[in-house]
Formats: structure tokens, sequence, C-alpha cells
């Protein structure tokens, strides 16, 4: 069944290709049909608990074997990734006005090479895949996006390219440094993880810096942060929705998978200043958050904020930290779909994200305004949504284990760090309430005034936020369905 | 044991159905689901309570286990709790039924009552959780609700802002309240009440863990329950409809960290560092809220400020590890404090909505009942003896009396004269309200429907019958809280003599200011002593204005995205030099050749 | 210095010359005539490489350079003609469509 859904996922953008582009709805649904039975496809997969795996090799001699595998780190990124796309085509439907087919069959290529990323367990064809998925990105915010959109893509692709060639050349460092040390020329990732034992620890801090510089842009990190804003005020509805959900956790992801697991001595003697400059990061990207007055410039900067938090749980050798953290991935992934397409429904109704056009939506727009609202608590963290869950756990993790620093080593530093990451609780309650309140409650501002009174959510529209909102709760009431798929995953990181 | 769940879930129920489809329906139909559920939670807990033994801890699901840690979703019901929850949905259900006729008429009648039955759900949550974090999320629960009933009426921004001032506030305090689970979580591997409270009685303890840990549940405590500095919220919370001000901000949301705090005693009681530091301002906001209540003009806000001192009451009695007093003070409280809120809603409700106590007078003849319930609260917010608010408030300055450290003779002197002030403006407020007066408007008043009157009067008979009846004595050997002080001889004598004698001088003072309209309002009380100065200039101003000019602009324009443009920069000028190489003029093609080729050679002959 | 060695020298000089005057001129053909003599230099050193190694080569190769030359100067001119018929100037400043 593997294979199928892999072919599947390759013949999707072909099919569509293949389709007249008059029939734009016949390309749609047919786009979102397929994606749909994906989903169900994966998610039959994944709760039979089978071994997912599938091997190519292309050449023995160069180590190059073409492997997929699900494990449980990118388990729960398929289904998420596999649940937002067809969430996104739909916001296509009513959100692109030229152009569908195109757009669609970018769509279906970012699919394709996102669950590639994912899947691939080969250095090498995870670098590619990794390059390749900017691709169909590049396209989308650079034709359909906003007025200045050629610089917000140009500068996405090139910032991402800086960080990627030096992870290129870190991964060819590895597989050499592999060669020169057991004779086997390979790019597959279990092999090349014995080096952490022989390689010096100084070359691994190279290694490692290359693969977290590219990391770190990707996520994004402060002060590597600034191609996001860019791109998602220039950005389509649905290219931000997919930029935030799904693109920022292969950055997350990546960091799991290649850099904790590769250099894990560089991790334990750095640990202090990685989580300094992610909580540094978190706060930085939610204080701006704070002062902006483009409604989308504030849930860009808000995701900083709660990736930052996120990878502050990566880096901290907690259980409830790491665990913390990959739910968070989904969490974060869940609530900042719901709301940027919360802000493409208003600007497709109002043509406007200046902060202060809006007002009194809670009068205008009822539903809408329940449903935003509801998503808002996630993104404050308030109980008992997956926000919160993520969060807590991450803090609690992280706070124990700086006690445990302060009680064992009498290093306070850890706990100061800690501490101060908990005031994005603060920060992410204040902007969250500034946008409600400008957004919801107010009187109607002039400028909406002048517009004829706009409609309220339809019942497609409703079932997006529905679905979302139903993980967002389910998962933050009963967790522990998640994290116990975690726990193994997590005993291979090797945790004291 | 699943019927707690049920109580606990109608609630839910009610918001729900309110929630969806409540605009469609009618004004009655919406009343009555709103009023419905609660009665029914009630209903179900006295049976249950009554007929069977119903004590006990039952567990829904685990929320999530970690290796060391395991925290279930659970609920317990004890004495404690179920006091608690009687308050709760007691009050709640008198104040449910008042509100069917104050916001009749209104056009979100049904979302008011959804957020309230919200509440009510929140609330039970907090009473009957069983571990922190099911109590925290009961705690963010109401403040939650309590954020969307403040800024019920949202048109206004004035709402807006004040709903967003209070979960603000709030959420500081819930960092606190926070990092309170996790040292906790930490130290003790667990964070269910019963666990914590044995393992911090045992000799292995760490005290620095249990003080830090309480330090930081007390500044969560603070911030629910308007304690210094984190009081603010609640004063501009009055911009919520008055039932909303009498059940979230008197009765039950405010009183929370108490309750916490009473909770946790054994662990409380350890905390030997952290218990004079919550007396200490228990008793600074307990005079404050009075100095401030003093001077205010508009009922409601005279009523708030008078909560923040009563809540700081009830903190300095925990604070010297009177237990009991405090939960008896919040007892009474909650029923007299709702007395007042909703006897107030009926004056403000029957004087189209004039809220300022300088424009009343003569109310005595035109709304009698009123009065009297109005009377009874002020009696019992001022302890006069024979109401139960003398009893408890006695039991607290008792207690603080006998405290054996040496700073609590100082607290029990600022107590005192809080109560003077506290006889003080309640009394003030009371003349100048009812006693005839040429300020008072001759409009006719709105008639009050008997819904509105039978909470009332219902609450001021409750508030004084629980002290006539001997039911302070009852409820001590019921909670069975630990003690550890024995109050002093002279104590018995000696307080009630002294804070009877402050009363009586300052209920007369009070009548001769109002009889001479005598007016002085100092500075520093119309300001509040710069809390909300504090509030709004310091936290709110000043940190926009950094994150504005210096990261938004200064940081991340010139900094960071200097650092972008500038490799930009830098690529775009060394292009340009170098395609200075390539001029077209085949001359200095054939030169560029001959120099390379003449290296080359060079370079091939001699290395 | 005997005289194969003023031979061999004296053609790279004249070769050298010839390049520097293709750098330098401004006109065309001028610049032709200068890779005439630099190709007429080259001769000179073909020649006395073949004195110098004892056999035939260097002189067929330079006879063959000869006839080369002549034909290229045949075609050289002949552009240049048309290029005068364009341009009508044989600057060589002007003929710059390989910048940037």
């Amino acid at each position: 069944m593997f294979k199928f859904t892999l072919g599947l996922s390759l013949f999707l953008p072909l099919i569509l290709l293949l389709l007249p582009s008059q029939k734009e709805r016949v390309v749609a649904w047919v786009n979102m049909g397929i994606q749909l039975l994906l989903l169900a496809l994966f998610f039959t997969m994944l709760t039979n608990s089978e071994l997912c795996e599938f091997s190519f090799t292309l050449s023995e001699s160069l180590g190059l074997h073409y492997h997929l595998l699900i494990d449980e780190f990118n388990k729960y990124l398929i289904l998420l990734t596999a649940l937002i796309f067809p969430l996104v085509t739909y916001a296509s439907i009513d959100f692109i006005k030229t152009e569908k087919k195109l757009f669609h069959l970018m769509l279906a290529l970012s699919y394709l090479l996102i669950v590639q990323t994912f899947l691939a367990q080969n250095l090498l064809f995870f670098y590619a895949f990794w390059e390749c998925s900017i691709v169909p990105m590049f396209f989308i915010i650079g034709i359909w996006g906003g007025g200045n959109r050629l610089l917000a893509t140009y500068k996405f692709v090139l910032f991402t390219a800086l960080g990627s060639i030096l992870m290129l050349a870190a991964i060819l460092f590895l597989v050499v440094a592999n060669y020169k040390i057991s004779g086997v020329f390979t790019f597959e990732l279990q092999p090349l993880l014995r080096l952490q034992e022989t390689l010096p620890l100084s070359a691994q801090r190279w290694a490692f810096l290359a693969f977290a510089f590219a990391f770190m842009i990707k996520i994004p990190v402060p002060p590597f942060h600034t191609w996001l804003p860019y791109a998602h005020v220039e950005a389509p509805a649905p290219g931000s929705m997919l930029l935030a959900a799904i693109l920022l956790k292969m950055g997350a992801y990546g960091f799991i998978k290649f850099v904790l697991f590769l250099f894990p001595a560089v991790v334990e003697e750095w640990r202090l200043p990685l989580m300094a400059i992610f909580v540094l990061g978190a706060l930085y990207g939610s204080a701006l958050a704070f002062v902006q007055n483009d409604i989308k410039k504030i849930v860009a900067y808000s995701s900083i904020g709660h990736m930052g938090i996120l990878m502050l749980g990566l880096v901290t050798p907690s259980e409830s930290a790491i665990s913390g953290a990959m739910l968070s991935m989904l969490g974060h992934g869940l609530t900042s779909a719901a709301l940027f397409y919360s802000i493409g429904l208003l600007y497709e109704r109002l043509h406007t994200r200046d902060l202060f056009h809006f007002g009194e939506l809670a009068t205008t727009m009822p539903r809408f305004s329940l449903l935003f609202f509801l998503i808002t608590l996630s993104a404050m963290a308030v109980p008992p949504t997956l926000g919160f869950a993520s969060e807590f756990f991450i803090f609690l993790g992280a706070i124990s284990y700086s006690l445990k620093m302060v009680i064992t080593s009498n290093h306070y530093l850890f706990i100061a760090v800690s501490g101060a990451a908990m005031l994005t609780i603060l920060l992410g309650t204040l902007y969250s309430l500034r946008l409600v309140k400008y957004l919801l409650w107010g009187k109607k501002s002039e400028a909406s005034l002048l517009r004829a009174g706009v409609r309220d959510l339809n019942l497609g529209e409703c079932s997006v936020f529905t679905v979302l909102l139903l993980f967002i709760f389910v998962l933050g009431i009963y967790p522990q369905f998640i994290i116990e798929s975690f726990k193994l995953a997590i005993k291979g990181l090797s945790i004291s | 044991m699943s019927e707690l769940f049920l109580i606990l879930f109608f609630p839910l129920v009610g918001f729900l159905i309110n929630g969806l489809w409540g605009s469609r329906l009618q004004e009655k139909s919406c009343a009555l689901i709103g009023c419905a559920f609660p009665l029914l939670s009630l209903f179900l807990l006295t049976y249950k309570t009554a007929v069977s033994d119903f004590y006990g801890v039952s567990i829904l699901f685990t929320w999530v286990s970690f290796e060391n840690l395991t925290i279930d979703f659970a609920l317990k019901l004890d004495h404690l709790s179920l006091l608690m929850s009687f308050i709760v949905l007691g009050i709640g259900s008198l104040i449910h039924i008042y509100s069917t006729k104050y916001m009749h008429g209104d056009q979100s009648f049904a979302r008011y009552f959804s957020y309230l039955n919200l509440f009510l759900f929140f609330m039970l949550l907090l009473v009957l959780a069983n571990n922190l974090l099911v109590m925290f999320i009961g705690w963010e629960g109401v403040g939650l609700a309590s954020y969307l009933l403040i800024g019920f009426w949202y048109k206004e921004n004035e709402n807006a802002s004040s709903g967003a001032k209070a979960f603000i506030v709030n959420r500081i305090g819930d960092i606190g309240f926070l990092l309170g689970i996790f040292i906790l979580a930490f130290h003790f591997q667990t964070i269910n009440f019963d666990e914590i409270n044995r393992a911090a009685s045992t000799a292995n303890a760490s005290a620095t863990m249990i003080n830090l840990s309480a330090l930081f549940l007390f500044i969560g405590a603070c911030g629910k329950s308007a304690q210094l500095p984190l009081h603010v919220w609640l004063p501009d919370a009055m911009t919520g409809p008055t039932p909303v001000s009498a059940l979230i901000h008197a009765a039950t949301m405010v009183t929370a960290g108490i309750y916490m705090i009473v909770r946790l005693h054994p662990l409380y009681m350890q905390a030997t560092a952290v218990l004079p530091l919550i007396a200490v301002i228990g008793t600074l906001t307990a005079l404050l809220g009075a100095l401030v209540a003093t001077v205010q003009s508009d009922i409601k806000r005279v009523l708030a400020y008078s909560t923040v001192s009563q809540l700081g009451y009830m903190f300095a009695a925990l604070g010297v590890g009177a237990f009991y007093p405090a939960m008896l003070h919040l007892f009474t409280h909650a029923f007299f404090k709702a007395t007042l809120f909703l006897s107030a809603g009926a004056i403000i409700h029957a004087l189209h909505g004039e809220q300022d106590i300088y424009k009343m007078g003569g109310l005595a003849k035109k709304m009698p009942w009123n009065m009297v319930a109005f009377l009874l609260g002020s009696l019992c917010l001022a302890g006069v003896p024979l109401t139960s608010g003398f009893i408890s408030k006695e039991a607290i300055l008792m207690h603080t009396y006998s405290h054996s450290h040496s700073y609590s003779q100082t607290l029990t002197i600022l107590l005192l004269i809080t109560a003077a002030l506290t006889a003080f403006y309640i009394s003030k407020t009371f003349f100048l309200v009812f006693l005839p007066s040429k300020n008072g408007s001759e409009k006719p008043l709105h008639a009050i429907a008997f819904a509105m009157s039978l909470p009332v009067i219902a609450l001021a008979i409750l508030s004084i019958v629980v002290g006539l009846f001997h039911i302070p004595a009852f409820m001590e050997n019921y909670l069975n809280l630990a003690k550890s002080i024995t109050i002093k001889e002279e104590a018995h004598i000696l307080i009630p003599a002294l804070s009877l004698s402050l009363s009586a001088f300052a209920i007369a003072i009070a009548y001769l200011i109002t009889v001479k309209q005598i007016k002085i309002v100092p500075k520093i009380l119309e300001q509040k002593f710069y809390f909300d100065h504090l509030y709004e200039k310091v936290l709110l101003s000043t940190l926009r204005a950094f994150c504005k000019r210096v990261l938004a602009t200064i940081f991340e324009v010139k900094i960071i995205e200097a650092a972008i443009w500038s490799m930009r920069d830098l690529v775009l000028f060394s292009s340009r030099r170098v395609t200075l190489l390539t001029n077209g003029q085949i001359q200095w093609y054939v030169l560029l050749i001959l120099m390379a080729l003449s290296l080359l050679m060079v370079w091939w002959f001699y290395v | 210095m005997n005289q194969v060695e003023l031979l061999f020298y004296g053609g790279l000089l004249i070769v050298i010359i010839g390049l520097l005057g293709v750098i330098s001129r401004k006109n065309l053909l001028s610049i032709l005539m200068f890779q005439e003599l630099s190709l007429n230099g080259v001769n000179l050193v073909l020649v006395a490489g073949s004195i110098l190694h004892h056999n035939y080569h260097g002189a067929i190769l330079s006879f063959i350079t000869f006839i080369v030359t002549a034909a290229e100067m045949a075609i050289a001119i002949l552009i240049l003609l048309l290029l005068i018929k364009k341009r009508k100037t044989l600057d060589v400043t002007f003929y710059s469509e390989l910048k940037g």
C-alpha cells in the first residue's frame, strides 16, 4: 500500500497536467479528491502500524539508495501534510482567480516534493527534495502574490538556498569523512550516524554549524528570519497556509532527524547557547508581532515566536520537552493554517490587511468571529487546546532540566533562559488580544463602513475551520495517545 | 462517581445550546436553558451528597504520562470542594435567575447566558480538580469567561480594553502559577493535591523547592484574586454587567486563589519563607483597597475596591496560617458581597443606568426592600455584631493578633484600620444612596421584577443566617483544616472591642460627612496609588514603544535586514567592477590572453 | 652570439614588436600589418629552428605559414573593405559589441 500511495502522489501532478485548463472546477475537484484519497491511505497505513519502507538502489558504489521510511518522527508530519493539503486546495478554489490549473499543478508538485522530503532517509535525496520543494513555492509567491511579490520570492529562495548550499557542503564532508574512516562511501543516514563516535569534535562542530544554519533559516530563527514576513505578506492565502503549516516544520523535522541524531555531542556542548538563541528569537518574534499593523505580519511574527519555543523544546534533553516540541509541530501547523485561512477570507471580502480597517466583526460575521476566536485561544496557549498542551510540555521539560542543572552543577543560566521563555506567554496574549480587539470588537471603522455588508462564512468555509478546530481541541484534551507513540522515538535520542 | 462528571458537564451543555442556537430562540427559552442546567447540577449534587457517600476521586482518563510524571483528568469531591461547589452553584443559580430580568431586552441575551454557563463549567472544574493541571484548566477557563463577560458589550472600545486588561494581568499571574506547577512536578514527581500535601510534610522535601513553588503559586493567586500589584484589573472589570460582577468578581472567580492555597495548605505550612510575604501583601492590599474605596463615586467601583480589600483580608489570614478563618471569610463574603452587588444592580437598573452615588439619594422610600438588603449586606461588610461578616472578620483578626511573629502586631493594627475604613466607606455609600438628599433624581424608577428581587433578598437573609446559627463551628469541624495558632486569651475581648469602637467611630464620621456634604479627594487616592498608571504607562506603553521603536524599526530594519541588503549590495558592487573587464575592446582581450599566456609559461618553466 | 642565435632572437623580437603593435594600434589596417609582421617574425624563428635542429621541419612549416598568411591577408582586406562600407571607420574602439 505504501508503494501505491507514493505512486499516486507522483502521478497526481501528471494527471492534473493532462486535464484541460478550461475546466477549472474539474481540475480543482480532481486535485482535492485525490488528496483526500491520499489522506485516507496515509491514515490507514499509519493506524495499521505496519512498517512502511521503500528502498531502491541507484548506485551501490556511490551509496545512492532511494530510501523512504515512515518512522515516528515523520509519521504525524505526513498526516499533517495530508490533512492540510486538501484544505489548502479548497481554499485555493475561492482565493485564486487566475491560472487555476497551473496553481493546482504547483500544489500537487509541492505535495509530492514535501512528502518525499519527510520520508527520505538518504542524505542526498533529502537534500535534493529539500531544495526542490522551494521551487513550487517560488512560483506560487511569484505568480499569484501581492504587489511586492518578486522581491519576496527572490528573498525567500535565495536565503533558503544559501543555507542549503552550506548543508550540501556539510553532507559531502560527512560522506567523505565516513569513506576515509570506514572505507564505505554511502549517503545513507544510518551508517553515517556512527560518525559521531569516530569524527573529531572540532570537525563535528563545523558540520553541525552548517546543518544548523540551513535549518535555522528555514524554521526560522531570528536573526535569519527576515524572509518570512515578506514571503507571508506577499504570498496568496493558500500559499501562506502551506508555508506556515508545513514548510516551516520541515526545518524543525530536519533539525531533529539529522542534527540531533548526527551531532549529539555538539548539541550537548552548546546546549545553553542554542537554548538562548531560540528563546531570544521567540521573544523577538512575539515582541514584533505586538506592534505590527498588518494582520498577516502579526501572524507571521507569531509563527516565529512559536517555532522558537518549539526549538527550545527540541534541544532540551527531557522527555516531556521533546514530546511537547513534536506535538507543537502539529499544533502550530493546524493553528497557523487556520489563521492564514481566516486572513485570506477577510482579505477576499474586505480587500485590506490593515488592522485598523476592520472592527465589529462579531456583529457582521458572527460565525467567523466565533471560529477565529477559538483558533486564537490555541495560539495564546489557553487550555484545553493543543497549543496549551504542547507549550505546557515544553516548558515543563525546560524548567525541570534547568532545575536539575541548578541542583547538580550550579548552572543558573539555564533557569534564566527557561524563565525568559515563559514571557512569550505574556507576549502571546498581548498580540493575540490586540488582534482580536481590532478585528472582532469595537465599532466598525470608518474605512469599513464604506463597504457593503460582508457575508459570513458558508458551510464549506465553516467546515475547514471545524476540521482544524476539532483536532486542536481533541488533541489538546487527550494528547496522551500521540505522546505514547513518541516515547519510542525519544528513546533513540538517548536522553539522560 | 460518574455523576460528578455529569454535574460538571451540565453547564457546558447549556453553554453549547445557548451559544450555537441561542440567537434563534426566544428570550424565555434562552433564560430557561441558561438557568436549568446550573440548577440541575445543584440538585444532583445535593441529592447525591445527601443520599450516599459521594466523596472521593473519579478519574476520567490519563491526560499525559511521562516517565516520571503522570497527569490524569481527575475530579475530587471532599468537604472543601463540596463547600465551594455549593457556593458556586448556589450563588451562581441565584445570579442566573437575577440575570433573566436584568438582561431583559438585551440584543445578545443568549450569548450572555452561554458565557455565564461556560464560566460555571470552568469554575466547577477548578473547584473539583484533583490535581494542579485540571485546576489550571479551570483557572484559565474562568479567566477566559471573565474576559468575554467583561467585554460583553463589545461595541464600546473601553469594554474590550477592560476585558483584555483582566486577561493580561491574570496571565501574568498564570506564568507564576505554571512555574509553581513545574517546580512541584520536578521535585515531587506529581501534581496531585493529596500526593503533594503528603510529600511536603515528609522530612526529605527540599525547603527551597517548597518555598519557591509556594511563591510562584502565590503569584498566580495574586493575579486571579487581585492582590497587589496585580489587582488593577478588578475595578476596570466593572464595565461588565452587574450580575457578572456579582458572580465572578465577588463570589467565585476571585476566590480561586484562596481556594488553591487552602487546598495546598500542608505545602504552605512548610513554606515558612513565603507565608510572611502572603500576610504582608494581603494586609497591604486590604489597606489600599479600603483607602481607594473611600473616594470612589461609582457604586460598582466602591464595591470592587471593597472586594479587593476583603480578599486582602483572606490572604492576610492565609499568611498567618489561619486557613479556616480565611475559608470562613470567603464563604461569608461571597454571600454579602453578592447581595451588595445585586442590590446595586437593582438600583442601577431602577435609575436607568445611573452609577454615580453622588447623583443618587432618597431611595429608602422608593425601594424599601432593596434598602433592607443593602443594609444587611453593609452591616456584614462593616462587621457589625450578630452578622456573619462579624464572625469571620473577628476570626481573622484574632488569629493575626495571636500569631507569634514580630510583624503580626503591626499587621493586626493595619487590619483594624482597614476595618474602620471599610465601615466608613460602606456606610457613606449607604447614606448617600438611601438617605434623602437634594441630589436624587425625581424621575420615576424602572420597576424591579420579582426575579431580580428574590435573589437579592435570599442572599441577604443567608448572609445573616450563617452568623446566627452556629454554622461556623459546624464548618470548622467539617473542613478539618490544619490549625497552627492558638488564640490568645485577651484576644477574645480586645479585638472585638477595638474593631467595634473603630467601626462605630467610622460610621459616625460617615454620617457627618454625608449630611454636611463634605467631599475631599486626595490626589494619590484618586489616582489609586498610581497602580493603573503603572499598568498603562509602564507595562503597555513602554513595552509597545520599545517593541516598535527599538525592535521593529532599529533591529529589524536597520540591523538585520541591513545585513542582508549589504550582502546583495556587495555582490552587485563586485559584479559591476568585474564587468569592467569585458569592455568589448578586442585589443584588451588580446592583451589579457597574452598576459595569461606569459604567466602560464613562466609558471611552467620555473615551477 | 652566432648567426643562428641572432636569427632566432631577431625573429622573436619581431614577433614581440608585432604583438605589441596589435595591442596598441587604433587603425584596423595597422593592426593587420603588425600581425603580418608578427607572422614574418615567426617564419624567421622557424628557419632558425630548422638550422638548429639540422632538419627541414622548420623550413617546410615556414613555407606553409607563408601561404596561409597570404590567403588570410586576402580575406582580411576584403573584410576590412566591407567594414568600411558598413561603419565608415576603421577605428577599432568603435567595434565593441562584445561589451558587458
